[in-house]
């Protein structure tokens, strides 16, 4: 039965394993390298330049970008339009989506509240564009379904993506309302994980819907709500898409009427691909960086001393 | 009276929710000029010759193609990379290990807004503008994918591999015939997720390309909106066309999407 | 040629040491039980066998090989695990035919040698089934037809019964053991389990805290443990011990305990001859004696009185506990003899050739030969008997 294995090969096993790992790595690291990490440690350098990437020359002007930058009013005024989208997209996503997964929960466990849940869900999946499309024509002034409805009503009928002081809020009830079912989802989770026994010792104990959601509740889903609050920053820092299309991008008109939805995103964008200004773009793209780094920094310190983990 | 009261704000939050996605059938599937009656029209009225005319008279079947061949490569890579780097940090000892873990994950901290402009710098010197590779090449690797196959493989026993490692089976052939097919839920989250997110994409094809033959569906219905602009039947049309593919997706897979995105076990039993 | 020859093996975990100078051999189609408690290490033999782990020190040779070359794949090595490590996902059929099918052996081939084992195993009509519709018994089988469709040279088993129930263990210790004396294979086993390795090995190796203690027949280790630890672990009622004082006054043996005061009689005319070479002609001993060994009644070799404080009665015979001192002592009476009662003082009575003594380094000593007090030293590899010279 003895099989008789003559081997010569010399054993260089650790090594094999550590190739074979760098190996199956590969291909991941790579595409993150070249195209992520690359990028961002370019972004420091070319802020600092005179840059025209098609002739590939470059001259070194130190802080310039910045100053020229800091002069530009519509620079200042997409920001004010970031911060004020994010002021008002932040609380609003956080509290309607724990509003509505708190009206979800209990029926969750039936058929028909798992259909409500995918319902508020669906618009997550949906692409921005062809959804925008629809929510273009709900805010037409005129013949749009939303005007018709508050005029059923007799309430105002704003002119929404017409109007300088409507546009804005007319993209964040879009945003809101394609945005909202993940985070509704994520504190579904949250809810649904929730020790039974915990909610039941405190109804036992004669407690208040509002002193419950208060005391409990809160305390317990607030790792959740601190992810979905980092979330909702960073994304409506970032929201492009949608102000561009619903702003008139394919007519070159996006961040209109008048600037008034020019956010950096949307600045940064006409800057680079429209006016071909890339030094200037790429340093507003650092600024936008930094203020994200900041903000996830913060609000990750302020975290760390309200959030009660389990 | 406050039950009732709850069950009709959960219908009415459904019906917020899924209004603009009727929305766009009635109009698309409504008589000439029904976009603009007032008071508005509730029911589709099921003519389909606005969608007849987005298929047969525009070139709908090209970004239908582009779509379809951007998805379909985008999610294979990102299978076969996921697969391979999760089970790299699942299973192979490999030095630096938690160097490369942080690293990919660090990867879903930067600001993708912020890198456009520098990563339009690297895609113009490695000539990948325009080129469907460009489209791809960026979206081959995932971090979440990475994560998630990660975490399937380290939950199977050490024994499986130790079986095979005994009976000669080498590593590519342990992953393919064993380690994969245990990990059948990641693979279909993986799927699914790439899709929605592939499917979906806008802002970079709208960068990359300066070409309306590469253009996917998506970037493509900024055309017909500059096409169709007062057309409205043609446009909801065509964003309808967008639009079934995610939904009949959505419509079979509902509970493991939302599963994967809640990260929990609580979609799976209902 | 041995199938599998450990030199001089050692294995540390950073500081910790699992094994120390580990020295045996497999003979060609031996049955070798490796058993100890767990985490003495016996586990680490076995995945060093099969190259799943590497000793930090010493040479294992696989056959004429050094093992240091072979891949686990190379070994040509059966290994049966402990949570069987089926595919869930794969048909028993193709969870036997995995590691063939991966070698690209020809499809013909590979069903031939299938349907051989599925025989051997008897689950011919579960080759379609998934391991998730089998009982436990049944991936038992499976894990060992895996193993064995390799047609191995060596076949190595970690702890295989340990998760069926205790009617099924018994019915698959002689299946094993059967499948063992068909194929000739030489098996190594390690288990947890003393009466696994009494009724199934060849051999057994007895290991402890990473060291061996004994190795031989499962006769030489029931008759005659290495240790006091290997007399301990074998038998059920484990044997009795007891701390004691040997002193002997010109020809005659006195024997009392070091704990409390009660009397031991010897029957010096039956004792052994020797003398203690030491300056007080008197040591500390273990003695041990196997429950079976002990007969009501005076007379022979030593005599104990001791108080019944518990009785089992297990239908063919009864367990009495009985206490001698601060010292317990079970011994065993057949049905139809007259019981005790519980609080009665019972003479008991155990024949000289049937009294194991060991030193205060717990290794086996024997009277019969001169004895040297108080020379303890650690505790060497106890090779069994006969077997090795």
């Amino acid at each position: 039965m003895a099989t008789v294995i003559e081997s010569t090969k010399p054993a260089f096993r650790i090594p094999w394993e550590t190739f074979l790992g760098f190996g199956l790595l590969l291909p991941s690291m790579l595409v993150f390298l070249v195209f992520y990490y690359a990028p961002a440690v370019f972004l420091a350098y070319i802020s600092f330049f005179h840059w025209n990437i098609f002739a590939s020359q470059s001259i070194f002007v130190g802080l310039s970008n910045f100053q020229i930058l800091f002069k530009q009013p519509l620079f200042w005024q997409s920001l004010l339009n970031s911060l004020y989208y994010a002021a008002v997209m932040v609380p609003a996503s956080t509290m309607i989506s724990l509003g509505i997964a708190l009206l979800l929960r209990e029926g969750i466990r039936f058929k028909r509240g798992a259909i409500v849940r995918s319902m508020v869900f669906l618009p997550h999946v949906t692409p921005i564009v062809a959804t925008s499309i629809i929510w273009i024509w709900l805010f037409d002034p005129q013949f749009g379904l939303l005007n018709a409805i508050l005029g059923f009503f007799h309430l105002p009928q704003p002119g929404w993506l017409a109007s300088t002081h409507w546009a804005m809020p007319a993209v964040m009830i879009y945003s809101l309302w394609h945005s909202i079912g993940l985070y509704t989802v994520l504190f579904l989770g949250a809810l649904t994980t929730l020790p039974r026994s915990v909610l039941e010792a405190a109804q036992v104990d004669g407690a208040k819907k509002w002193y419950l959601f208060k005391r409990i509740i809160l305390p317990l889903v607030s790792p959740v709500t601190f992810f979905v609050i980092v979330l909702a920053t960073i994304d409506s820092l970032q929201s492009f898409s949608q102000i561009y299309t619903l702003t008139g991008g394919p007519h070159g008109g996006a961040g209109g009427p008048a600037f008034s939805t020019t956010t950096d995103s949307i600045l940064i964008y006409e800057t680079a691909f429209i006016y071909q200004h890339f030094s200037l773009a790429s340093a507003m793209s650092l600024m936008l960086f930094l203020l994200i780094l900041l903000l996830t920094l913060a609000q990750k310190w302020i975290a760390d001393r309200f959030v009660f983990y389990r | 009276m406050s039950k009732y009261l709850l069950t009709v704000l959960r219908i009415l939050i459904a019906v917020f929710f899924i209004i603009p996605v009727y929305w766009t059938f009635v109009i698309a599937t409504g008589s000439r000029g029904a976009a603009y009656s007032l008071p508005p029209v509730f029911l589709p009225a099921f003519h389909f010759h606005a969608m007849w005319v987005v298929l047969t008279q525009t070139r709908w079947f090209r970004y239908l193609f582009n779509s379809v061949l951007i998805t379909s490569i985008t999610i294979l890579s990102v299978l076969v990379s996921s697969i391979a780097a999760g089970y790299a940090l699942a299973e192979v000892r490999v030095p630096g290990k938690n160097l490369i873990f942080y690293l990919m994950l660090g990867v879903m901290m930067l600001p993708g807004q912020a890198l456009l402009i520098p990563q339009y710098v690297v895609m113009f010197h490695l000539h990948l503008l325009n080129s469907y590779a460009g489209l791809i090449l960026p979206f081959t690797a995932s971090t979440s994918g990475i994560f998630l196959f990660r975490q399937y493989f380290m939950k199977l026993p050490k024994s499986y591999r130790e079986v095979s490692r005994v009976e000669n089976v080498n590593t590519w052939t342990y992953i393919r015939r064993v380690a994969v097919p245990l990990a059948k839920p990641a693979v279909a989250t993986v799927t699914l997720l790439t899709f929605i997110s592939t499917w979906n994409q806008f802002q970079w094809p709208l960068i990359m390309t300066d070409t309306t033959n590469l253009d996917p569906i998506e970037l493509a219905l900024t055309h017909y909106m500059q096409t169709y602009q007062a057309n409205w039947r043609e446009l909801t049309s065509a964003s309808l066309l967008a639009l079934l593919p995610i939904i009949i997706v959505f419509l079979f897979t509902q509970k493991h999407i939302v599963a994967a995105v809640a990260g929990g076990e609580q979609g799976g039993k209902d | 040629m041995d199938a599998v020859s450990f030199l001089g093996v050692s294995k540390n975990y950073g500081a910790q040491s699992v094994l120390c100078d580990i020295n045996f051999s497999v003979a060609q189609g031996e049955f070798l039980v490796i058993v100890g408690p767990s985490g003495c290490g016996k586990s680490t033999i076995l995945r060093m066998i099969a190259g799943l782990d590497h000793p930090t020190d010493g040479t294992i040779l696989i056959g004429p090989s050094d093992a240091k070359h072979l891949s686990p794949g190379e070994r040509n090595i059966g290994m049966v695990f402990q949570n069987y490590a089926l595919y869930p996902h794969l048909s028993v059929y193709e969870n036997l035919a995995f590691a063939m099918k991966a070698a690209h052996m020809p499809k013909a081939r590979i069903q031939e040698r299938v349907c051989k084992v599925a025989v051997l195993i008897q689950l011919q009509n579960m080759l379609k089934k998934k391991p998730g519709e089998l009982s436990g018994g049944q991936k038992q089988r499976v894990a060992l037809g895996r193993a064995l469709v390799r047609e191995p040279s060596i076949f190595l088993l970690d702890e295989p019964l340990s998760n069926l129930d205790a009617i099924l263990r018994e019915k698959m210790r002689v299946d094993l053991r059967q499948i063992h004396d068909q194929t000739q294979i030489s098996t190594i086993y390690v288990t947890h389990d003393q009466v696994e390795a009494m009724t199934m090995a060849d051999r057994i190796l007895v290991m402890q805290k990473g060291e061996i203690h004994q190795i031989g027949t499962p006769e030489q280790i029931y008759a005659q443990p290495a240790t006091l630890f290997v007399a301990r672990f074998f038998g059920s009622p484990a044997m009795n011990t007891a701390q004691i004082i040997l002193h002997q006054n010109e020809n005659h043996w006195i024997l009392s305990s070091p704990n409390h005061s009660q009397p031991i009689s010897v029957d010096n005319s039956k004792m052994f001859n020797n003398r203690i070479h030491h300056e007080k002609h008197q040591m500390n001993v273990w003695l041990g004696f196997r429950p079976e060994a002990v007969h009501e009644g005076t007379g022979l070799g030593i005599s104990l009185k001791v108080t019944v404080f518990q009785l089992e009665k297990l239908g063919a015979r009864t367990h009495i506990h009985a206490k001698w001192g601060s010292d317990t002592f079970v011994y065993l009476l057949r049905h139809d003899d007259a019981l005790p009662r519980i609080g009665d003082d019972v003479m008991i009575s155990i024949p000289y050739c049937e009294l194991h003594w060991f030193d205060q380094a717990q290794r086996r000593i024997s009277l019969d030969r001169p004895v040297v007090a108080g020379n303890f030293q650690k505790l060497p590899v106890a090779v069994g008997n006969t077997w090795e010279a």
